[in-house]
């Protein structure tokens, strides 16, 4: 028996019939009506004896209008767009192009810092000045690698390596010759930042990132689309973002991109303590005299720090605790153990356990709290998605509603589907209307950084209030305090627990050795 | 958590699926080998053997040849060599994985590692002892050393303990760490987190959030949104079901020697499996166009017998007997429709014509029946004692002696009468959907179980 395959509506005396089948190589409907004008293909070849038989069967599918189109047209169909679309140039043009690029995201990067965050205007201009030393520095290796032969040639004596050796190098230098990467973007404007003194940290680049607020991931998609074709596959990639930077890689980065344009020469590289101090209080609801124990400490003891960002271009590079931020953030822990060691009456343990007690769910929200939610999505390893209530996945929805499924769900990328399958997806997305109009929205009204802030250290205050009665001493308490603040630091600016302790431990050896020298 | 609804590809995981194959082959290879070598030799030719006497005459004539054994031995020797380079080639040349899954048998209805009724692979009846084990292994170990110089260190020393028989705590793939697929993961598991706790407006919203991400694969999900879509709206999830069912179409071949990475129980069909969606969709219209036809509204329910009835020509529908039997409910359920609303008063064609109708109705409903008897062999198995006396019961209706029959003016006895008539209809629906109800509420999420479940309540 043949079966039957769909196809276009008969029509033939209004017979209804969409089912067609082969009767004597006529193709006929279900009710017998013969199609017109049909014709089938015939591709076999006759000339290929030799190798055996093959028989291609035509298979039929229908397309969006409901007529027939062979499966084999498709293919064929397809292989003549291949030959359209494989525009990708490669070496030194691509190379350019990928640098165009780069610097396209990094000018939205700015303008969105600078409409946004109400960032200065002239942000772009330092911003500018330092992508012209990066770029500069690239055309410099370019010009070094042109003739490797003069300075390898002096190290290496033994004659048998010398020529292998040197096209090992001049592999490596060509594969790492750009070492740009999409935090190379944060990086910069991070830079830019110090040099302008502004009190912004790599934690809240992170956020931003993170948030989506910021364009960085899959900004290959914001690209002109000409571009986009034109660049090949790994720099597309690279464009893309991948994971957000953590276990100090974002350090890293600005340490390797300072070297590549010896930052520190050129441009004001220091850091300044007392914002940062004052956003690592608020970070952790410490009570604001901490902020003058660490100024004040900081001045004692760290007499010879001036804060300055490194320089370093290793790939492995492990003392952290050179990093001007991780720097003043060993310092602060230590501090705020060393006070809370030495002034027990003034903090009793029922305030240390404050500090330690989870911060109940409040049933409000601030802008603040939501991105860093989303942000923890990528830090935090515990599975906190089970805990959230309502509230918090409200928020978390509106947030994927508002700020990443338009960026992330263009029509860009349904420009390479076929007609038929762009049908397809509008009638789902008409079962499936968003419907945000007639949706819950979370109950409460969105707090101000300000309010939100204050809501936390009242929070607190009530906690404090109580007596302390757990079972801890106060050394085991003020470790535990201790653990908590590394954790929290440790999640807000991207770098594993294990390096920041290790940062401390340091940092501690350091201020020791300060002070038995005062 | 959950199963995220993209094609996760990595390259480690890839990789540890690549030399994961190549230890398995060669491990079964060299095992089979040594095997066939324990058999009988292949007795040689009498030619053969005379010229090779021959020779070895001349060569003691020389005085080059040593011992008997000696001789056999090396020749030997240099088969196994030769054996050896031509595996090589063939490994080479060939996906090891598919070579590994050519040879173990995988139903797509059910998907698992059954040496299933085709019985591709045989049983080992011999006896591994621990020294030729250790033989093997020791072998397959330096076969292994080439592929494992070029692999990550993780992946070698992953590969390593699974030799040993350990497994390491922190899985290869950590889950999802780039920023769209962690994104994507975390609204999974809220959508399966709020429809457990019955949230649906939230899973909703979750959901239709979830398709517009571009790389989801909606045939992943596809039972988790109807059933979110069927607690919102019954009419529209019977339009999610058919558009799944048009998209995603049977004309696919599913080939045997790939390993999916999906399973293609729920996902899709191919020209001999019926997807999943689509028996969902027959079995929600079927009995959601019930409950329309009793309120008098018979549209909808002629609309599905034929379009079920042009299904049924093509594969994979023309081979599944559940089609069949869906098929001969319709009718049934029609036949219940016509012959309860059969005006026994109504006298000379247009009784004829009633009572022909709701015949061939019947007649309909056994002709599917047998023919999803002959499909199934054994396999479905429903419960025609029911229909049949169902179908007796219908058929008794059309020759009710009228009550009333020649006093017109007793109308509101009549209509009294029909009334009752009615009502036993509904019980008698009730009765022989309770069965396909049972089966319905199986199908809602869980339909691998369909099958068994129905033969238990057969079989009782």
């Amino acid at each position: 028996m043949s079966t039957y395959i769909r196809g276009p509506i008969c029509g033939t005396d209004n017979c209804p019939s969409r089912l067609w089948r082969i009767i004597a190589g006529r193709r006929t409907c279900q009710y017998g009506h013969v199609m017109e004008g049909d014709i089938e293909f015939n591709n076999d070849d006759d000339d290929m004896t030799s190798a055996g038989v093959i028989t291609r069967r035509l298979n039929l599918t229908t397309n969006a209008i409901g007529s027939f189109q062979s499966s084999l047209n498709t293919s064929q169909f397809n292989n003549s767009q291949k030959t359209t679309r494989d525009k990708k140039i490669y070496g030194e043009d691509a190379k350019f192009l990928f640098l165009k690029s780069f610097q396209f995201i990094l000018k939205r990067q700015c303008q969105c810092l600078i409409q946004e965050m109400n960032f200065p205007d002239q942000f772009e201009t330092v911003v500018k000045c330092i992508w012209l030393e990066m770029l500069k520095s690239f055309n410099d290796d370019d010009n070094m690698h042109n003739d490797p032969v003069t300075d390898t040639d002096v190290n290496y004596s033994d004659d048998d390596n010398v020529a292998e050796r040197i096209s090992r190098l001049n592999k490596d230098a060509s594969r790492s010759k750009l070492g740009l990467h999409m935090t190379s973007t944060i990086s910069i404007l991070y830079m830019a930042s110090v040099h302008m003194g502004l009190p912004v940290f790599t934690c809240d680049f992170i956020k931003w990132i993170c948030a989506a607020r910021l364009p960085y991931f899959k900004s290959n998609k914001s690209l002109p689309k000409s571009w986009r074709i034109k660049l090949p596959n790994y720099y597309l990639e690279l464009l893309e973002g991948g994971t957000p930077p953590n276990n100090a890689q974002y350090y890293n980065k600005i340490a390797a991109t300072c070297a590549k344009i010896s930052f520190n020469s050129k441009f004001e590289c220091k850091i300044n303590p007392r914002p940062f101090i004052l956003k690592l209080i608020l970070l952790t609801t410490l009570s604001p005299e901490f902020y003058f124990h660490t100024m004040n400490s900081i001045e004692l003891i760290g007499y010879d720090d001036d804060f300055e960002l490194i320089a370093n271009a290793k790939t492995h590079f492990t003392s952290y605790h050179l990093h001007p931020e991780l720097r003043l953030m060993s310092y602060f822990i230590i501090i705020v153990r060393w006070v809370l060691i030495c002034q027990e009456e003034r903090y009793s343990d029922a305030w240390i356990s404050a500090l330690i007690e989870e911060p109940s769910k409040t049933e409000t929200s601030s802008k603040d709290s939501v991105e860093r939610q989303v942000t923890n999505l990528f830090y935090d390893n515990k599975d906190a998605i089970f805990d959230w209530d309502e509230t918090k996945t409200l928020n978390y929805l509106e947030w994927v509603e508002k700020q990443y499924l338009p960026n992330h769900h263009n029509d860009a990328n349904n420009a390479d589907l076929s007609i038929d399958r762009k049908i397809a997806k509008r009638k789902l997305m008409k079962i499936f209307p968003m419907q945000s109009g007639n949706f819950p929205l979370p109950p409460s009204e969105h707090l101000s950084f300000i309010d939100h802030l204050q809501e936390n250290y009242l929070q607190f205050k009530n906690f404090s209030d109580n007596n302390y009665a757990g079972d801890f001493s106060r050394s085991e308490l003020i470790l535990q305090l201790e653990g908590k603040l590394i954790q929290t630091l440790a999640m807000e600016f991207a770098i594993s627990v294990d390096q920041l302790k290790i940062c401390v431990h340091k940092m501690e050896r350091h201020c020791m050795t300060n002070l038995k020298g005062k | 958590m959950f199963e995220i609804p993209v094609n996760v590809n990595s390259k480690t995981l890839s990789n540890e699926r690549k030399l994961r194959y190549r230890y398995i082959n060669q491990f079964t290879r060299r095992f089979e080998r040594k095997d066939d070598r324990n058999g009988m030799i292949t007795p040689e030719t009498s030619e053969d053997e005379l010229q090779q006497r021959k020779k070895r005459d001349w060569l003691h004539v020389i005085g080059e040849y040593g011992s008997d054994d000696d001789e056999r031995s090396g020749g030997q020797q240099d088969d196994e060599e030769e054996e050896e380079e031509v595996i090589d080639e063939d490994y080479n040349l060939n996906n090891e994985e598919r070579k590994f899954f050519k040879k173990i048998d995988k139903p797509q209805e059910t998907y698992e590692h059954w040496p299933s009724h085709r019985k591709k692979t045989r049983i080992q009846r011999d006896i591994l002892t621990y020294h030729r084990y250790n033989k093997v292994s020791r072998y397959v170990e330096r076969k292994m050393a080439n592929s494992l110089v070029h692999v990550s260190s993780k992946n070698r020393y992953h590969f390593k303990c699974k030799i040993d028989g350990m497994e390491i705590v922190e899985p290869l793939h950590k889950g999802a760490t780039n920023f769209q697929l962690k994104q994507i993961e975390t609204l999974t598991n809220l959508l399966y987190l709020n429809v457990n706790r019955g949230n649906w407006e939230i899973a909703y919203k979750i959901f239709a959030m979830l398709i517009r991400i571009p790389k989801v694969d909606i045939r992943s999900v596809w039972n988790v949104g109807n059933r979110i879509l069927y607690e919102k709206d019954k009419l529209r999830s019977l339009e999610f079901l058919e558009w799944m069912s048009s998209v995603y179409s049977t004309r696919v071949t599913f080939i045997q020697g790939i390993n999916y990475r999906f399973d293609p129980v729920f996902r899709s069909g191919s020209k001999n499996h019926t997807p999943k969606y689509t028996l969902q969709w027959l079995w929600n219209s079927l009995l959601e166009y019930t409950e329309q036809l009793f309120e008098n509204d018979d549209e909808n329910i002629d609309k599905l017998i034929d379009k079920i009835a042009e299904m049924v020509l093509i594969p994979p529908f023309m081979d599944d007997p559940e089609i069949w039997f869906i098929y001969s409910m319709c009718h049934m359920v029609k036949a219940d429709f016509l012959s309860s609303k059969f005006d026994t008063h109504s006298v000379g064609s247009m009784r004829d014509i009633s009572m022909n109708q709701v015949i061939q109705h019947i007649n309909d409903v056994k002709r599917y029946l047998n023919v999803c008897k002959e499909k199934s062999q054994g396999q479905y198995e429903s419960n025609e004692m029911i229909i049949t006396k169902q179908l007796k019961a219908f058929e008794v209706r059309l020759y009710k002696e009228p009550v009333f029959p020649l006093e017109p003016e007793n109308d509101l006895d009549g209509d009294n009468e029909e009334e009752v008539d009615e009502s036993n209809v509904f019980e008698d629906s009730a009765n022989y959907f309770e069965f396909d109800d049972t089966q319905e509420q199986l199908n809602d999420l869980d339909t691998q179980q369909y099958f068994h479940d129905t033969d238990d309540s057969s079989s009782s």
